[in-house]
């Protein structure tokens, strides 16, 4: 399970006005939930993840990954967590093996776990052929499935995923909602953020409209077209951000 | 700290590197090529040109009034043609001539009349060929010059002794071994502090703007490794490829150096001699000594270049610090310039200073440890500083332009105690701090220097500091109240190790005996005119000062901030010894550790600050009043104060001591299982 309680964050740049990222955000995530994320660009999506994630630390308010309270736990708390983002990139002159195995033991796993899970990850993600070529000579699709494997190699919890399909062809996109999918099943709370209103639509449980940073609204998909007057996402997310916009106009 | 972490990361980056092609280069590829490579072909060039230079006859042209003279002159010189010309001056500038052989006036009425001539030689020293010629003709003049002395001194019945009243003779009594030492151990180190920075410089740069730019930091922050175990494991990795690199540099230099030698030897001849002895101590301090000073380099380098964002910007960055290190370098390889109280704390430059004493075999062990302390001090702190900035979110994970870090305070989270690497961090600090300022206004004047070091220096910053990074007094301080049972154990405790603590004292300058100067300064802090005014301020100064403001920072804040991360028992033992380390000198580190120890683990049992700053003004007031002769006489009688120099404590005080000693430790269990220890936070 996955808690946001009234998280915000401000950031303060070297020069000019301090900026509020996030305005208080609280949500639950359930474990076998596929909670999704969504927002124009600037929202705040990337921030509150990151906070979820324990990469930064919110001004004020709080996360808890089960009935732990990220900030009052010690940075072992991250053994329960899985964190992809646009930012996590990979180690290119590594082989994606290599890459797999030194993540393996940042996370406390012993060799012969590592590769039983390796194994089993490049049968399922479909990585056999490319598992020992450095990652700099991977293609885009290759890599976040490299990446995917990476933040399940320990199988955390809690799964945290920033647009995971960005970028993607049809192909790879499709393996990696597979995994989502597969994820939920097996009961991991997961979080993740899109651009894609489709993937949405598909895979989420709940979903979370994000705009300025503020959560507009979140709930099942059908109780949001109910509130927006609308039949699809799309719709719902145009006319509720279009109404924030107005107003803020 | 997870030492299998720190591993993990360790043989990543090395991995990482070690595939790098532009650090391989730079690491590999310049040492053991580029500089062989550079002076070989720049020493053949010279041996050519030298060659062709010994082969090109010098033209020569005479300007005077008797050119038959002086052609008898300089035809026997070898490599010299006299050559016709009508515009001497014009060829000489124009280069077809070498040199010109001037005389104004007549030439041989004036020798005859036992008179002096001028000759002038002109020639261009921008070129080689004149240069020569110029030689050539000069030293075929002189020979001349003395023929025609010899004559008028045979004309007049005179020897050659009459001329030369004083003959003086001048000869280098040093040895080889100890000019070559002098001459080395100023060049060596300063090569060896740049190559140093060159080696860290790459890999300081991959591991941190490097990871950055590619985009794999945030991706190691998602795993469950604290920074200190990212920073450590990979500032392992810059300081051995930096101690690599340095002594490939070096290596190649010295291979190069010994190859250069053997080629010039045959042209220099005997004029220089080299005789490069190397004393084995001395390379072993040598290499002992690197290993602070490439780990002082390594941590300043990665902290500066975590500030940027790319590689790029983190040259731009750390280029301005090669300057700044090479000037404390250059600073010590000025004439007169010596270690000294002063110099030896100041870094980089202290080694250099203590290498070329070792070389020539001044070097003393008391100065040795200062400028070890002092470059490990310095080193901690540089790496302290980078962990904490890798701590900083806005620092590791910035993406605007600038330069990434705020100190306002209101961005601050309230916080129990500081953390332990902050708390290394003051440590740190203070130590430099006691170093320049405390030693400055105590040479100033002793008494009110205490004052100012203890109050100002010390108490007034950690508390400023405290309260701006919002931290609690309370907690971070063990402010807690003392109880009964715990003070009573306290007194126990504290009285009886302060006797076996006089008494290790005692063992301990049986080892390494204390200079008499030590004792005189210690004797003349405690000098008293016998007045009761003036020996409450003394007790004041030497032991309520210190009792409160040298607790607030031991048992106090770093206390607090170690066991944050640590149990009890090492808390104890690394508490007492940065507290013995405090005190500077290395003669008085075991007896003042120990006793560190004692006050330590008196404020985690009792919970109270208050029970070693009681112990601590037991301590230095049985010291004052024992040194000023303010002890009742049987105190003095009882511990046989007269022969303590020779003999220690007698055997029954000892014996007293060790049974109360156990006594106080039973007593202070007993208080801490009534009342409340300090708990550890988190």
């Amino acid at each position: 399970m996955l808690r946001a309680e009234s998280l915000r964050k401000v950031f303060f740049p070297p020069r000019g006005e301090a900026v509020e990222a996030v305005k208080g955000a609280t949500f639950t995530v359930e474990p076998g939930e596929v909670f999704g994320l969504l927002g124009p660009n600037g929202a705040g999506k990337t921030t509150l993840l990151r906070m979820l994630g324990t990469i930064i630390s919110p001004t004020s308010g709080h996360c808890w990954v089960g009935d732990v309270r990220t900030d009052e736990a010690k940075d072992d708390i991250r053994k329960d967590i899985g964190f992809l983002s646009g930012n996590t990139k990979l180690y290119g002159r590594l082989t994606a093996s290599e890459v797999l195995f030194y993540f393996g033991r940042l996370y406390g796993m012993d060799d012969g776990r590592i590769q039983s899970r390796i194994d089993e990850l490049a049968e399922m993600l479909d990585m056999t052929t490319f598992i020992d070529r450095r990652c700099e000579a991977l293609s885009t699709g290759q890599t976040q499935k490299v990446s995917i494997a990476r933040v399940i190699l320990h199988d955390p919890k809690v799964l945290i995923l920033d647009e995971p399909t960005l970028g993607l062809d049809i192909m790879t996109s499709r393996s990696i909602l597979d995994f989502i999918l597969h994820a939920k099943a097996r009961g991991h709370s997961i979080i993740f953020s899109t651009h894609y209103m489709t993937e949405a639509e598909t895979l989420c449980d709940r979903v979370g409209l994000i705009y300025d940073g503020e959560l507009l609204a979140i709930d099942t998909k059908e109780a949001l077209y109910e509130q927006a007057g609308a039949t699809n996402l799309q719709q719902t997310f145009l006319n509720l951000v279009g109404d924030e916009v107005e107003a803020g106009a | 700290m997870n030492f299998r972490t720190v591993k993990t990361i360790f043989k990543k980056e090395m991995l990482d590197t070690v595939r790098d092609k532009r650090t391989l280069v730079m690491m590999i590829g310049v040492p053991v090529l580029l500089y062989p490579m550079l002076l070989i072909v720049g020493l053949q060039g010279a041996l050519v040109q030298h060659a062709t230079l010994e082969e090109t006859v010098s033209r020569v042209a005479l300007d005077t009034e008797e050119p038959e003279l002086v052609e008898t002159w300089l035809e026997d010189v070898e490599m010299v043609e006299l050559v016709d010309t009508d515009t001497p001056a014009a060829d000489l500038d124009a280069g077809n001539l070498d040199a010109i052989v001037q005389i104004d006036g007549p030439v041989a009425a004036p020798l005859a009349a036992g008179q002096s001539v001028t000759v002038e030689v002109l020639f261009d020293s921008t070129e080689f060929t004149s240069m020569d010629a110029a030689g050539r003709v000069r030293s075929g003049l002189e020979k001349d010059g003395e023929a025609l002395l010899d004559t008028r001194l045979a004309d007049q019945n005179l020897d050659r002794a009459f001329i030369t009243p004083l003959e003086i003779a001048r000869e280098d009594v040093a040895p080889p071994a100890k000019t070559t030492g002098n001459a080395l151990g100023t060049i060596l180190p300063v090569i060896m502090v740049v190559m140093l920075a060159l080696g860290a410089f790459y890999p300081a740069v991959d591991v941190t703007a490097g990871e950055k730019e590619r985009g794999t930091f945030e991706t190691l922050l998602s795993t469950p490794t604290t920074k200190l175990e990212i920073v450590t494991g990979k500032f392992v990795t810059v300081f051995l490829l930096a101690m690599m690199t340095g002594l490939l540099n070096l290596g190649s230099m010295a291979a190069t150096f010994v190859f250069m030698a053997n080629q010039l030897k045959p042209i220099l001849g005997d004029a220089v001699q080299f005789e490069i002895q190397f004393p084995p101590t001395a390379i072993i301090t040598f290499f002992l000594i690197l290993i602070p000073l490439a780990f002082f380099i390594s941590a300043i380098m990665m902290a500066i270049a975590v500030f940027a964002r790319s590689f790029k910007e983190a040259q731009n960055y750390v280029t301005p610090f090669f300057v700044v290190i090479t000037m404390p370098a250059l600073f010590a390889s000025l004439p007169g310039v010596k270690l000294s109280a002063g110099t030896q704390f100041i870094p980089i430059a202290n080694v250099i200073l203590l290498f070329r004493d070792m070389m020539t075999g001044k070097a003393s062990y008391e100065a040795t440890f200062a400028v070890f302390l002092s470059t490990a001090a310095f080193a901690v702190l540089a790496l302290q500083f980078a962990a904490w900035l890798f701590q900083r979110e806005e620092v590791v994970l910035s993406e605007e332009k600038g330069f990434p870090l705020t100190w306002r305070r209101s961005e601050f989270r309230p916080r129990p105690t500081i953390t332990a690497s902050m708390s290394l961090g003051l440590f740190t600090i203070m130590l430099i701090m006691l170093f320049y300022v405390g030693s400055t206004v105590q040479a100033w004047k002793l008494l009110p220097g205490l004052l100012i070091t203890e109050w100002l220096m010390l108490l007034a910053p950690i508390l400023l500091l405290l309260w701006y990074a919002k931290v609690d007094f309370k907690t971070a301080l063990n402010l807690r109240p003392l109880s009964f049972q715990g003070a009573l154990g306290s007194i126990v405790l504290g009285f009886f190790s302060i006797l076996l603590v006089i008494q290790m004292g005692f063992w301990f300058n049986q080892v390494l005996p204390v200079p008499a100067e030590f004792e005189e300064e210690m004797a003349k802090l405690f000098s008293s005119d016998g007045s009761l005014l003036q020996l409450l301020f003394l007790l004041f100064v030497a032991a309520v000062s210190p009792a409160i403001c040298e607790e607030v920072m031991f048992r106090g804040v770093i206390l607090s901030g170690m066991r944050s991360r640590m149990g009890i028992w090492p808390c104890v033992i690394l508490v007492g010894l940065l507290f013995g380390i405090f005190h500077i000198s290395i003669f008085r580190i075991p007896p003042i550790a120990i006793f560190g120890m004692v006050l330590t683990y008196l404020t985690l049992r009792t919970g109270s600050i208050y029970a070693a700053m009681l112990v601590h003004l037991m301590n230095n007031s049985f010291a004052i009043l024992l040194t000023t002769e303010r002890m009742p006489a049987f105190v003095g009688t009882l511990l046989e104060l007269e022969t303590f120099e020779e003999k220690g404590m007698p055997k029954p005080v000892l014996a007293v001591a060790i049974v109360g000693f156990v006594l106080g430790i039973v007593l202070v269990e007993w208080s801490g299982r009534k009342s409340n220890r300090a708990p550890a936070p988190d």
